[in-house]
């Protein structure tokens, strides 16, 4: 089965366009389609983890381009690592998939919509079984022209359409940084190729702070693409498309691909501490940061957005503080809690027709299925044992413990703000008392095609954390690990979590504290939380505008400036014709009148000649040949 | 020497005089018919033959050393007789139209071509002295043929006061040149200068004058302010040949006084060809821009193609001089065939504004190409005669480590495009009121026939050309081995 | 054999042409296309008998022209030059094709465009000085008249710019030429045998390398001489804003390749440095200015002069990896921009009759054939993966950093996002919001000929470059060690 490993990413290919192209003849507007091949592409990717784990690798290159000597090779890898990103990847983007046949139905751009899904799921896929650096890229880049039209798809929205150009900008930014180092990279190593760059270092062929820096660079990449901070912001705006894609983008591609691209790429990372001190500072703050911002959002996906930063900054921190393991495993799980918890709010938002958590309320007598894989899902991210989010950050925060404790801490904080935030949205949405009578009374499950989907993930988001230990020794970097069992931690993890909890039943459900009074005693807080900390404010007016100010002023130099030289030679040229011509043509009459025409006197027939100017004439030819003479003479 | 075998050799001198005789006697009877150009070509055909059976490749010099024969010589006359055939084909309709008569028109025409060949068929100051008389009395007639028009009085008025000085100036600058040497036969002028150095400042003196002179004829600024008015003035064939014939005449007599007569002071007259070259095209060049009217523009053109054709004896190198003939070839094909258009809308626009051109290129498509064409070929933009005669006189500059007149001439090509792309632009961008094809009289198409040929056929295929240049000598080298 | 007729048979077709009558409109359309066809089937045929594992000129042809100045008619084609042959066998027809629309002056339009692709094809094909400045220059008449007559309301004041401009550049380069010829004491104009033997001093190198600059610097455009281009390309028709920036701009760079960079390596080493830095100013600068305009056409005519920053830098850095790259964005630019402005200035043009970009709302609504054309255009043309543009721009980038690092990471660091930003832009002003106005036409089947072949092309090569590196490899390969670069 490995062997048929490429046709993972190619079958999606395959179908995208086979979508685009033609998917308006066929049944479902190419549904069917993008769901056939994405089942097969499930099957073949179980079957080749199984075949991996069976300690079966695969690998198999194309000549892609040729410098002189040097060759480029389209080349790809399964390993370990790979496989499991495969499963973890077809899976979620089958359960979208089939749940979008529900959610988008009726859509007008139905059959582009499915097209790009397919699309983004194979670059996705490329990206993770890419054997190099530039392949990776390539799907990087690609994922980021899915984005943007899945981000894009209600462009008759203008905010929508800036949420769109604003996800490709942004990590565009992290992309010239990432650029940058690949092209560091190939300078001293002179291959993209993860492996050989590996085998350079380690025989030490690269100066340690060429390395550094590379890695450094090399890690703004994810900072773009994981959302995390500063290059966060594209996330919660890319909320403006369908919330499947939401699903997608946010669980198993996109900002996935960053982490992956760390974990992927950590031979480049490990021997330089400093680099993984900052990977580890990014994740950690950006963790904490996310998560306080999603404390005080009123619409449900931007609450899930913000959480999706949040872990995102877990697994990072993770990567930084050298638990590769656990990393992967949360972004694993993650991938699983955090598409159920999107196609959740999903099924809400189609039940209800707004993402604003305080028009909500009451919901789980209404959606029952929903509400319960909901509660599944936010208990995993909350960290309950045994869900599956549980494990995964059980193990980082037990490696961050052992290798760096103020990580851990700061790791701690966010996971008790997590716990808090969770419950709120939770309650908001599924407890309490409706708030919007109307869209409560219209609100009904989607039918199968929504219910499924959910249900399986939901089984998946409870269970499957209980792959830890195999994962460990399959899934390693350097020697294979499993951090033991700490009761210390443990008791943190736990007694932060109920704190969280409890805190936000005791606000929302009992009123113990009332919510104005909050608001009111912590408002400047609140403000600059309900403003993102005014990051993107800055982003909008330094760099947005600035850009474009920039480019207006090039625009007018270019016109007014560069162009007016070239205009200008040809005016005084102009000019200069000008006053040659009066000069030949009459000029020297005056010169000449002025004299006296002592040159000419008495000549009558010169005087017959009416214009005069034959005697200006004859005046130039005798000044020419007298200057000539003269000339002539002095120089001789 | 036998005086037949004389003859002989100026067979064709002989056959374009009597036929100017033959011409002016037609003319008497044959007032306005075509009959009297008809004659002209013929006569000039016949001297044409003769050229080429008798004359050419031999080498001689006749008549107590007042006539030479060698193949700078013959290569004049050829051009001569080329120019002046054309300018009766684009004459014919022309004379018959505005009333000229015919018979003394073309008699004049054949006399000027006379005096040019004489003029370059000499070794002897008082032999090219007549041929310049010879040539400027038949102009200034010419350029008053149009006895209605005050404009063609005025033009030929003007020439004649400015002729007749220039005249004065050459016969000066000859005089003391004949001070300087005891001799008006070159080689011996040349001979005595090489010997002597205190009769220096006479010379130079005298070689100034010669420049002033002739650089009226040439048109070369600060001596060029009549040629606008001549040109614009006078009748459009008239025109057409002073500005092609007359100047080759002029370039060809400089070439040989200076080059052969004068080697001694090359510093000083190079020099002043180099000055009078750069103010030359840059001075026509930019005063063309604003001219609204064609002939104006032309002349203007004209002092500016003086200044490219004057970098040749500026570098007075064997390559410079080949590359100066091959441009006065082209440079007669190519101006020729403008002027033959110029002629054709003249018949509609006697006003001959730029302005006239509009719709050209939708009312006579081949008369408008072939203009765009010739003005190409004047700008120097390839494939065209323009273009490779340019190539070749700054390949001559290079080569004498003149690059920056190169240089400037490249710049002053680029100076040029507006005026005569303006025209361009004029035929094909405008539109005009009147769409109505024109009717094209058949001397006129002819003469634009040859002068488009010439122009692609000199600028695609010059080698038989080059060849034929690179082997000219001004400096009858077999002359020199006969003493 | 066959190179004289791939130059020649357009001629002879204009030739024939113009003894069509005026009248037979359809007729003269369909017999410029079929001329402008056969170039492509001698493409396919010099292909099949090119051997790229080699860098000499291959199917040379040579004849005696002037002798008596060592000018011969002289043809060859190496892997240099063979590329940018089949972009322009490729564009030219469909060129043809995008201008069935001409409606005024139908004939004499057709006509100066066949004569117009005998001078691009003698160009690419021209292996003697002589004889490549004629076409250089002939190739300015018919785009003259291509723009001053069926160009756009300021088209006189653009296409004598145009005119003026580029004759200015090769006046120059013309006095540089002769300075070569005679310089060398060779007493040949032949291209090869001037850049192997030549053995200038090295001021006169510099003198000469210079003057060539001028005429290729002008054409390319390299930032200060670009400012004619926007104008051409704006007030241009389609068909020849498409053949301007598509293989007109390819004409100056190729002159990198096939002239400057051989014969004179040591000059060409020593203002390799101003050459990046005049690469990277035009690649940042033309962005941003593309980013500031408001008129689509525009806009894409300033990302030309961006692209070609590209192929200015790679040349100056001299790598194999670099001047492939440049050669690479040469053939992409070559395919991706005709596609660019056939979309903008024909498909959007012709249905909404304006340029300007806040006049333009919801076109993916509204026409969603061709908005996704322009989309596909627009991604192709800052660079995507998966499509030609990136990886040109990537091995360009990639091969100039060990030479340029700094300014390579600031042209990646303003440039890339700069690119992207501007086309996204354009789409959201363009094609994204709400449609406003009457219903329009979507695509017609003619439109879509023209724009799938290119297309189908962007994808091939992004896909798959090396279909094309493979055919310059070698050639570069010998230039980059003739140049001594790493």
């Amino acid at each position: 089965m490995i062997q048929l490993a490429w046709l993972i990413p190619v079958l999606p290919l395959a179908a995208a366009f086979f979508i685009a192209l033609f998917g308006h003849r066929t049944t479902g507007k190419g549904d069917r389609v993008g769901i056939g091949a994405m089942s097969i592409a499930f099957l073949l990717s179980v079957g080749v983890l199984l075949d991996t784990m069976g300690g079966a690798r695969w690998a198999q290159h194309l000549t892609w381009a040729i410098h002189g000597d040097l060759v480029l090779n389209l080349g790809f890898q399964v390993d370990p690592l790979a496989a499991v990103m495969l499963v973890v990847v077809t899976v979620v983007s089958l359960m979208v998939h089939i749940f979008s046949v529900g959610y988008m139905h009726g859509d007008v751009r139905y059959k582009r919509y499915y097209a790009v899904l397919s699309l983004f799921t194979a670059s996705m896929l490329g990206l993770v079984i890419s054997d190099n650096l530039l392949f990776l890229f390539v799907f990087w880049e690609l994922m980021g022209l899915c984005s943007y039209l899945l981000i894009g798809h209600y462009f008759e929205e203008r905010a929508n359409v800036h949420a769109a150009n604003k996800a490709f900008l942004t990590t565009r930014v992290g992309d010239v940084g990432m650029f940058v180092g690949i092209m560091l990279l190939f300078a001293a190593g002179g291959t993209f190729r993860f492996d050989e760059l590996a085998a350079r270092i380690a025989d030490g062929s690269f100066a340690l702070p060429v390395l550094a820096v590379a890695a450094i660079l090399l890690f703004i990449g994810p900072v773009g693409k994981s959302a995390q901070f500063p290059l966060h912001v594209w996330l919660p705006d890319a909320m403006a498309g369908p919330t499947p894609a939401s699903a997608l983008i946010h669980a198993a591609t996109m900002v996935a691909a960053g982490v992956y691209l760390v974990a992927r790429g950590y031979a480049l990372f490990a021997p330089v501490p400093q680099a993984l001190e900052v990977v580890a500072w990014v994740g950690a703050f950006t963790a904490l940061f996310a998560a306080t911002i999603a404390l005080v959002m009123e619409d449900i996906k931007k609450v899930l957005a913000y959480s999706t930063i949040s872990q995102l900054g877990f697994m990072v921190a993770a990567l930084g503080v050298g638990a590769y393991t656990a990393a992967v495993f949360h972004l694993m799980t993650h991938a699983f809690f955090k598409a159920l918890l999107f196609l959740a709010s999903g099924s809400v938002i189609h039940a209800v027709h707004t993402q604003n958590m305080h028009q909500m309320g009451g919901l789980f007598k209404k959606l029952p299925v929903t509400g319960w894989v909901w509660l599944i899902g936010a208990g995993a991210l909350i960290g309950i044992p045994p869900l599956s989010g549980f494990w995964s950050k059980e193990e980082i925060l037990l490696d961050a413990w052992h290798h760096h404790p103020a990580i851990f801490w700061t790791l701690v904080a966010a996971a008790a703000l997590t716990a808090f935030y969770t419950t709120r949205a939770t309650y908001l949405t599924f407890f309490g008392t409706p708030r919007d009578k109307h869209a409560y009374d219209h609100a009904h499950e989607g039918g199968r095609v929504m219910t499924y989907p959910l249900m399986i993930l939901g089984v998946l988001a409870a269970v499957s954390g209980f792959v830890a230990s195999p994962l460990a020794g399959f899934v390693y970097f350097g020697e294979p690990h499993h951090a033991s069992f700490d009761p210390f931690v443990f008791g943190v993890a736990t007694a932060v979590w109920v704190l969280g909890v409890g805190l936000a039943l005791a606000i929302y459900k009992y009123n113990l504290v009332s919510r104005r009074a909050i608001i009111q005693v912590f408002y400047p807080i609140w403000v600059v939380l309900k403003r993102r900390y005014y990051i993107d404010d800055v982003y909008q007016y330094v760099f947005v505008r600035g850009m474009i100010g920039l480019a207006l002023v090039s625009a007018w130099f270019d016109r007014h400036v560069i162009d007016l030289i070239v205009n200008a030679v040809g005016w005084i040229g102009r000019k200069v014709s000008e006053y040659v011509d009066e000069f030949d043509r009459g000029v020297v009459d005056g010169i000449v009148n002025g004299i006296g025409g002592a040159f000419v006197v008495g000549s009558r027939v010169l005087r017959q000649v009416q214009t005069g100017f034959v005697q200006s004439y004859m005046l130039v030819l005798f000044l020419g040949l007298l200057a000539g003479l003269a000339i002539l003479v002095i120089g001789g | 020497m036998p005086v037949d075998g004389s003859l002989q050799l100026i067979l064709p001198e002989i056959l374009l005089a009597a036929a100017g005789m033959v011409v002016l006697a037609a003319g008497l009877t044959w007032k306005t018919s075509r009959a009297p150009g008809v004659l002209a070509l013929l006569g000039i055909a016949a001297a044409g033959a003769a050229l080429y059976t008798n004359v050419w490749g031999a080498t001689a010099e006749l008549w107590s050393r007042t006539v030479v024969v060698d193949g700078f010589a013959n290569l004049f006359k050829a051009i001569f007789l080329v120019v002046a055939a054309l300018t009766v084909l684009v004459s014919m309709e022309y004379v018959q139209r505005n009333g000229i008569p015919a018979g003394e028109f073309y008699a004049l025409l054949l006399l000027a071509t006379v005096g040019m060949v004489f003029m370059a068929g000499s070794l002897n100051l008082l032999t090219i002295y007549l041929g310049l008389e010879c040539l400027s009395l038949a102009s200034y007639a010419m350029a008053g043929m149009l006895r209605r028009n005050p404009k063609s009085t005025e033009a030929s008025l003007k020439y004649i006061l400015i002729g007749a000085i220039s005249s004065g100036v050459v016969l000066f600058g000859m005089s003391l040149l004949f001070g300087a040497a005891g001799s008006t036969h070159l080689t011996d002028i040349a001979r005595a200068l090489a010997g002597s150095g205190e009769l220096a400042p006479v010379a130079v003196a005298g070689m100034m004058f010669l420049i002033a002179g002739f650089g009226v004829k040439m048109a070369a600024v600060p001596f060029h302010m009549w040629a606008p008015d001549v040109y614009h003035g006078s009748p459009a064939p008239v025109a057409a040949f002073l500005i092609t014939a007359s100047e080759a005449a002029a370039f060809g007599a400089a070439l040989r006084i200076f080059m052969v007569g004068l080697p001694a002071l090359a510093d000083e007259w190079r020099t002043v060809f180099i000055v009078l070259a750069v103010i030359s095209m840059t001075v026509g060049n930019i005063t063309a821009i604003l001219q609204t009217n064609v002939r104006r523009m032309l002349a203007y053109s004209a002092v500016a193609q003086a200044g490219y054709i004057m970098v040749g004896l500026a570098v007075a190198s064997d390559r410079a001089v080949s590359a100066m003939l091959y441009y006065l070839i082209a440079y007669a094909f190519m101006t020729i065939g403008a002027f033959a258009v110029v002629i054709l809308l003249g018949r509609q626009h006697p006003s001959e504004e730029i302005n006239d051109f509009r719709g050209l290129g939708q009312r006579s498509p081949l008369f408008a190409l072939a203009l765009t064409i010739f003005l190409l070929s004047l700008i120097g933009i390839p494939p065209t005669a323009g273009f490779f005669g340019k190539f070749y006189l700054i390949q001559a500059a290079v080569g004498a480590n003149l690059t920056w007149l190169a240089v400037v001439m490249m710049i002053n090509s680029v100076i040029s495009i507006p005026y005569y792309w303006g025209v361009v632009r004029t035929m094909y961008l405008r539109d005009a009121e009147e769409k109505a094809p024109l009717s094209v009289p058949a001397g006129v198409r002819w003469a634009a026939v040859i002068g488009l040929a010439g122009t692609l056929v000199l600028g695609l295929f010059p080698d038989a050309v080059v060849q034929i240049v690179s082997a000219v000598h001004v400096v009858p080298t077999w002359l020199w081995t006969a003493f | 054999m066959l190179l004289s007729a791939l130059v020649f048979i357009p001629l002879l077709g204009a030739i024939l042409l113009a003894f069509f009558p005026k009248e037979r409109e359809s007729a003269i359309r369909g017999y410029a296309l079929v001329v402008s066809l056969i170039p492509a089937v001698l493409v396919y045929l010099i292909w099949q008998q090119m051997d790229f594992s080699q860098s000499a000129m291959q199917l040379v042809i040579q004849r005696d022209w002037i002798p008596s100045l060592g000018i011969s008619y002289k043809l060859g084609v190496d892997g240099i030059s063979f590329p940018l042959i089949a972009v322009s066998a490729l564009v030219l027809p469909l060129s043809i094709l995008a201008s069935f629309t001409i409606k005024h002056r139908v004939k004499e339009f057709f006509l100066w465009m066949l004569v117009l692709q005998t001078a691009i094809y003698g160009v690419f094909t021209a292996l003697d000085y002589f004889l490549f400045f004629i076409f250089f220059e002939a190739s300015l008449v018919p785009m003259y008249f291509i723009i001053g007559i069926w160009g756009g309301p300021r088209k006189e004041y653009a296409s004598l710019k145009f005119f003026i401009y580029t004759l200015l550049g090769s006046a120059i380069m013309l006095v540089g030429i002769l300075a070569l010829y005679l310089g060398s004491g060779l007493r040949t104009f032949d291209v090869q045998v001037l850049a192997q033997q030549a053995n200038l001093a090295p001021t006169l190198q510099w003198w000469i390398f210079l003057a060539f600059f001028a005429g290729f610097a002008v054409k390319v455009p390299i930032f200060p001489f670009h400012t004619w281009l926007p104008d051409a390309h704006v007030e241009a028709p389609t068909g020849g804003s498409m053949i301007l920036a598509g293989i007109l701009l390819k004409t100056g760079t190729y002159g990198f390749f096939r002239f400057m960079l051989p014969t004179f390596p040591d000059a060409a080493q020593a203002f390799s440095p101003v050459l990046a830095v005049l690469g990277i100013v035009g690649i940042i600068y033309g962005a941003l200015a593309a980013m500031g305009q408001n008129d689509l056409k525009k806009m894409v005519a300033y990302s030309s002069i961006s692209h070609m920053g590209y192929v200015v830098l790679g040349v100056a850095a001299m790598t194999p990896m670099s001047l492939n790259g440049a050669m690479f964005v040469n053939v992409s630019h070559g395919i991706i921009s005709p596609l660019l402005f056939f979309v903008v200035a024909s498909v959007i043009y012709d249905r909404t009759h304006t340029r300007m970009m806040d006049q333009m709302s919801g076109l993916f609504t509204k026409i969603p054939v061709a908005a996704s054309l322009t989309a596909f255009a627009a991604f192709a043309n800052l660079g995507l993966p998966g499509m030609a543009g990136f990886p040109g721009e990537f091995f360009t980038f990639v091969g100039s950093f060990p030479v340029y690092t700094t300014l390579v990471v600031l042209a990646a660091a303003l440039g890339l996002v700069t690119t992207a930003g501007y086309h996204l832009w354009m789409m959201q002003r363009v094609l994204m919001g709400k449609p406003t106005g009457e219903e329009l036409p979507d695509i017609s089947g003619r439109e879509l000929v023209v724009a799938a072949p290119l297309m189908i092309c962007i994808v091939l090569l992004g896909i798959l470059p090396g279909i094309a590196l493979r055919l310059f490899n070698e050639p570069i390969a010998v230039l980059a060690a003739r140049l001594g670069g790493m």
